[in-house]
C-alpha cells in the first residue's frame, strides 16, 4: 500500500513538473513574440529582444530538461537499478 | 519489453521544449555573429489605432534630397542616429553639397524624421532629428557630403552607421565616432576616432591621434608625428596594426593582456615580455601608446 502511495506521489510530482514547464514555455514564447513585435514595430533597428530570448531561454531549456529528461525520481530509480544489478553480479562471482 | 507511451501533454511539452531550444540556438547565433543591427524584419504595411490615434507600420519609403550650402564655412559637424555618413572633398568647391537619403517603413514614420542644416559661425551643422511617436518605427538618414578642400575641422557622430571620410587633405582635424559601424578616414591631421563595435581604419599626420574600439580592430597609418606629439590606440577585443613613417621618434608602450606584440622598428628596449614591449624608437621624443585586452599589436615600418 505504501509502495503504491509512493508511486502515486512520484507520478503527481512528475505531472506537476510537466504542467509547470508547459506554462513556463507558453509564457516565454508569448512574451518573446510580443517583444519581437514591439521591437520591430517601433524602432526596428537593433534587435534587443534577442538578449531576452537568449537569457530567459536558457532558463526554459533547463526547466525542460529537468521536467522531461532528468526527472529526479526516474533518474534515481534507474541508478538504483543499475547499482542493484552490479551488486547481484558481484554476489554471483 | 516495456514501451514508452507519450501522452498528449508529453508531446506538447516536448514540442515546446524543442521550440525553446531552437529559439535559444537562433538567438545565440544572431548574437555571436553580431547581426542584431543587420536584421530587418519585413512587416507588411498596415494601419492601426492606439489611444484614439491612427498609426501606420511596415513597408518602406524613401526620400532623397540635395542641398547646397555656400562654402563660407571651415568646420563641419554631422550628428546622425541611424544611417551612414560619407564625407568626401572636391577641389575648388563653391559650396558644401549635402545629399541625404531618408528611409522609413511608412510615410508617417518618414515624416517624423528631419534633417536639420544650420550654420553657427563658421561651423556647418547637419543633424538628424526624430519626432517622438509611440509604435512608429523610426527611419534612417544616410548622408553623402561633398566639402571643399578648405575645410579645417570635421566632426561626425553616429549611433548606428558607418562613417567614411575620403579625399580630404592631411590638414583636416577630425573627430569621428560611432557605436555600431566602421570608421574610415584616408587622411587627417589630428584625429579622435572611436567605434564600439566596428573596425577603424585611419591615416593621420597630426600631433594628437586617439583611436579606440571595443570589439573592432584598428588598422592605421601614421604619416607624421611631431616630437611633442602623442598617439594613443586602444581596443578591447580587436587587434591593432600600425604602419608608421620610417623617421618615427617616440617612446613606445605596447601592452596586451592576452595577445602578442611586435615592433618592426629598431627599438631600445626598457621592458619586454610576451605581451608587453616598452622602449624608445630614436630619441623617444613623441609618445606612442597602444593597448589591447585580447588582440595582438603590430607596428610596421613604412
Amino acid at each position: 500500500m505504501s509502495d503504491m502511495n509512493e508511486k502515486l506521489a512520484l507520478a503527481r510530482s512528475i505531472a506537476r513538473r510537466k504542467v509547470a514547464f508547459i506554462r513556463h514555455a507558453i509564457s516565454y514564447l508569448v512574451v518573446i513574440v510580443g517583444l519581437a513585435l514591439i521591437n520591430n514595430l517601433t524602432w526596428g533597428g537593433y534587435q534587443w529582444w534577442l538578449w531576452v530570448a537568449f537569457g530567459w531561454g536558457i532558463g526554459v531549456v533547463s526547466h525542460f530538461l529537468s521536467a522531461f529528461l532528468y526527472q529526479s525520481g526516474s533518474l534515481v530509480e534507474r541508478l538504483a537499478k543499475r547499482e542493484l544489478e552490479k551488486m547481484d553480479e558481484s554476489d554471483k562471482v | 519489453m516495456s514501451r514508452t507511451r507519450f501522452s498528449p501533454i508529453d508531446i506538447l511539452g516536448i514540442t515546446l521544449g524543442v521550440l525553446a531550444i531552437l529559439v535559444v540556438v537562433g538567438s545565440i547565433v544572431a548574437i555571436a555573429q553580431g547581426r542584431m543591427f543587420d536584421l530587418r524584419w519585413s512587416i507588411p504595411e498596415g494601419r492601426g489605432f492606439w489611444n484614439g490615434q491612427e498609426f501606420s507600420f511596415g513597408g518602406s519609403v524613401r526620400e532623397e534630397k540635395d542641398e547646397q550650402v555656400p562654402a563660407d564655412v571651415t568646420e563641419l559637424e554631422v550628428r546622425n542616429i541611424a544611417g551612414s555618413i560619407d564625407i568626401s572633398a572636391s577641389a575648388p568647391a563653391a559650396s558644401v553639397s549635402v545629399h541625404s537619403v531618408k528611409a522609413a517603413p511608412s510615410q508617417a514614420a518618414l515624416d517624423r524624421v528631419h534633417v536639420e542644416i544650420r550654420k553657427v559661425g563658421t561651423r556647418l551643422i547637419l543633424e538628424e532629428k526624430h519626432e517622438p511617436g509611440f509604435l512608429i518605427r523610426s527611419g534612417t538618414v544616410s548622408f553623402q557630403i561633398i566639402v571643399p578642400r578648405s575645410m579645417k575641422v570635421m566632426e561626425a557622430h553616429s549611433v548606428s552607421g558607418s562613417i567614411t571620410v575620403q579625399g580630404v587633405d592631411q590638414t583636416v582635424d577630425q573627430v569621428l565616432s560611432t557605436i555600431s559601424g566602421s570608421v574610415t578616414t584616408n587622411a587627417s591631421r589630428n584625429l579622435d576616432a572611436s567605434s564600439t563595435s566596428g573596425h577603424v581604419e585611419f591615416a593621420s599626420a597630426g600631433n594628437a591621434v586617439k583611436v579606440h574600439t571595443v570589439s573592432g580592430s584598428i588598422d592605421g597609418t601614421l604619416d607624421a608625428l611631431s616630437k611633442s606629439g602623442s598617439a594613443t590606440l586602444g581596443s578591447v577585443s580587436g587587434s591593432v596594426t600600425l604602419n608608421a613613417f620610417s623617421q618615427l621618434d617616440a617612446m613606445v608602450n605596447l601592452h596586451s593582456v592576452s595577445g602578442s606584440v611586435a615592433c618592426g622598428f629598431p627599438i631600445t628596449i626598457t621592458e619586454q615580455k610576451r605581451n608587453r614591449l616598452n622602449g624608445s624608437i630614436g630619441s623617444g621624443a613623441a609618445n606612442l601608446d597602444i593597448g589591447t585586452v585580447s588582440g595582438s599589436i603590430s607596428i610596421n615600418r613604412e
